[in-house]
């Protein structure tokens, strides 16, 4: 198996080499627009396929694979704009960074923590390639059902304020995310009689509307900057890069774990970043001391995100390889590639197309460090952008979201569903309801519905008798009520103290 | 209390900014008015779901009931969190300010949606970017000019290169 490992770097040619850099450089520049997002880019890239050699052309497509993300994190934690859904936790954090001053550090931290899963993805692709398909088999809708539940009911960890309206966010979040034609029937629920919203409410109008546009609503009537009178007591922008790296390889047990929860999500067809993401930011806001911290502007929130956000597309390259089934969009147009380019998923790239295989693995790596180290040398400098007065950022910021809204499906609907969610979102602010928990609980209704229909089809309700379904379950409960009981036993041992310094 | 919880009175934006320099009043009307909302949207949710066939319905009934329920339960906590605050504002306890008005903002954000509406977005923004940055960003006229003309032409050249769809107004100004 390991044998492919030469044989895929003998495949970089130079011509491979350039369409590499080329599927980087494009996707990365792409990504950062909000609304367009890699696949996008992917897509307009496509058509270069079947001109290309193969080889070539599939380094390109790959390298778009392993970085659709990563710019994600500039846009995200600097302005609060997502450039598409798998960069939404990230903002969670990364925004309230920016806004204390310590943007340079928010990025920073979380293109490292982009690269860092990026190759940890790659490398446990490569340890796991020998178990792919037991693995992919043992994982099944039931598993993931039960790692959404787990995640929905953690989800009230991350809080904004008080945990009350927090649980009412998310579970409005989770009805909002019911809206549009249901999977089993294909009939419209919620619609209104509105064709717009069959599709749902989409997700990067939403995001657009609750976290962009709230924000510079409420900047505006702040009237200060994004980083507002934060003091520039947290060192110049090259010390804030360098603390934002230094702080993935001090939480590096945050950063494999977020990385592992990524791989893992990645691995199932159809789940996406956008949910590998969440499900490894409230699994790190659960185990984490600092989770109670998390949606304020903690730096571990930002590495959770981009961790699993680059370290899912390993996973994903699990059952496209050895099913060709795609785990995710950006996977199912790799896939239209390597079919365009004569070579066929399955068993064979486990045998005749190792070596294809292995330059995947490698392309993993050497693209991640390209755009980390591309985009880490540009953070200073774009986060000195924080600092600039809102009524000169409002303006460009809110034609390019405005913009992105639209550029998802070129419908008036998404401008409208993103002035719409910037109402709720400014609401929501000034109420304390937190949109962290809105939107992960937007992101996983879907999850949520689709999994549980296929185990309750596929298994009836003895789905829930499933060893790793009962391990996950046990997990949530310990999670729940150990703290509980602790609080109790705590407050037992004060009350004791207390009668014992009275007596 | 948690360090993620609020002091009563005071909002989440002034949780993420310390809550301690404003003291903004979401013991109101609007506070206690949401949640109320919330509870009635979830009410029409649940009872349109009920129409829906059993699998359809599952899952929004199971997350709108409890949903229904918080909602309700805040609305109540409000209520009383409004009581109490009033009762210690009588007595001189507390000194509140209602947080800066956000209707300006809103203002500038419905006049641009107005003239992307009627010139699109990359004439929109570019008439829109002038007037605010002028007024809102107190830049003089060439500044202005420039940050408009190079936001335009951003939107023009995505959309252009990349062949994506930038709305064309009213006027149908489609630049792109």
């Amino acid at each position: 198996m390991f044998e492919g490992v030469v044989d895929g770097l003998a495949l970089f040619t130079p011509t491979t080499v350039l369409w590499m850099l080329f599927g980087v450089l494009f996707t990365t520049v792409v990504a950062v627009i909000p609304g367009l997002g890699g696949v996008f880019a992917m897509a307009i890239m496509l058509p270069l396929v079947f001109t290309l050699p193969p080889e070539a052309g599939l380094a390109m497509l790959m390298a778009a694979v392993a970085v659709e993300g990563t710019g994600n994190t500039v846009t995200g934690v600097l302005f609060g704009v997502p450039g598409s859904a798998t960069g939404v936790a990230t903002v969670l954090d990364g925004y309230p960074m920016a806004k204390r001053g310590e943007g340079a550090r928010g990025v920073a931290a979380g293109l490292t923590a982009s690269v860092s899963g990026g190759i940890f993805g790659a490398l446990l692709l490569a340890m796991l390639l020998p178990f792919m398909r037991p693995i992919v088999l043992s994982l099944g809708p039931p598993e993931f059902f039960m790692l959404i539940v787990a995640a929905v009911i953690l989800m009230s960890s991350v809080t904004e304020g008080s945990r009350l309206r927090s649980a009412v966010a998310g579970l409005a979040g989770l009805m909002m995310s019911f809206i549009g034609l249901e999977i089993s029937t294909g009939l419209p629920r919620f619609t209104a009689g509105e064709l717009y919203l069959w599709d749902g409410l989409r997700l990067v109008p939403v995001t657009i509307g609750l976290f962009a546009i709230a924000e510079l609503l409420e900047m505006l009537t702040r009237g200060s900057s994004i980083a507002g009178d934060a003091p520039e007591s947290h060192g110049n922008q090259r010390q804030q890069v360098l603390r934002g790296m230094r702080d993935v390889v001090v939480k590096w047990r945050i950063t494999l774990q977020s990385s592992s929860v990524g791989l893992i999500v990645g691995m199932a067809p159809g789940v996406g970043g956008a949910a590998a993401q969440f499900l490894a930011y409230t699994q790190a806001a659960k185990t984490s001391p600092r989770g109670r911290y998390y949606g304020t502007g903690e730096v571990e929130g930002v590495i959770a995100a981009d961790a699993a956000t680059n370290a899912k597309d390993g996973g994903s390259l699990v059952p496209t390889l050895g099913f060709g089934i795609p785990g995710t969009a950006s996977t199912a147009l790799l896939l239209v590639g390597m079919v365009a380019a004569g070579i066929q998923p399955g068993a064979p790239m486990l045998d005749e197309n190792l070596p294809i295989t292995w330059m995947f693995i490698w392309i993993l790596v050497f693209a991640n460090i390209i755009a980390g180290v591309v985009l880490l040398v540009s953070a200073g400098w774009l986060s000195k952008l924080t600092r600039l007065s809102p009524g000169v950022l409002a303006a460009p910021i809110w034609a390019v979201s405005i913009f992105g809204a639209y550029a998802t499906s070129s419908h008036v609907g998404d401008i409208v569903t993103a002035l719409a969610f910037g109402l709720v979102g400014l609401a929501m602010m000034r109420l304390g309801y937190s949109r962290a928990t809105f939107i992960i609980g937007f992101v996983l209704g879907p999850f949520l519905e689709r999994f549980y229909l296929l185990s309750v089809r596929l298994h009836g309700w003895t789905f829930l008798q499933r060893p790793i379904v009962i391990a996950i379950l046990a997990v949530v409960i310990l999670s729940l009520f150990v703290p509980l009981f602790a609080r109790i036993i705590r407050g037992f041992k004060s009350q004791d103290g207390g009668e014992m310094i009275r007596e | 209390m948690s360090g993620n919880e609020h002091a009563p009175g005071l909002s989440g934006a002034d949780a993420d900014r310390g809550g301690v320099k404003h003291v903004v009043r979401d013991t109101g009307w609007a506070a206690s008015v949401t949640p109320l909302l919330v509870c009635a949207v979830a009410v029409v949710m649940i009872i349109t779901a009920l129409g829906y066939n059993p699998e359809a319905r599952r899952l929004p009934i199971l997350v709108g009931v409890p949903l229904a329920a918080l909602a309700a339960l805040e609305t109540g906590l409000r209520v009383r969190a409004t009581a109490v605050a009033g009762r210690v504002r009588d007595g001189g306890g507390v000194h509140e300010h209602s947080a800066s008005s956000p209707w300006p903002a809103l203002g500038a954000l419905a006049t641009f949606v107005a003239l992307i509406g009627v010139f699109g977005q990359v004439v929109g923004t570019f008439i829109f970017t002038v007037g605010f940055v002028r007024w809102r960003g107190e830049l003089s006229v060439v500044p202005a000019l420039i940050l408009a003309v190079a936001t335009s032409a951003l939107l023009w050249l995505v959309a252009a290169v990349l062949e994506v769809r930038a709305y064309a107004g009213l006027l149908d100004l489609n630049l792109s």
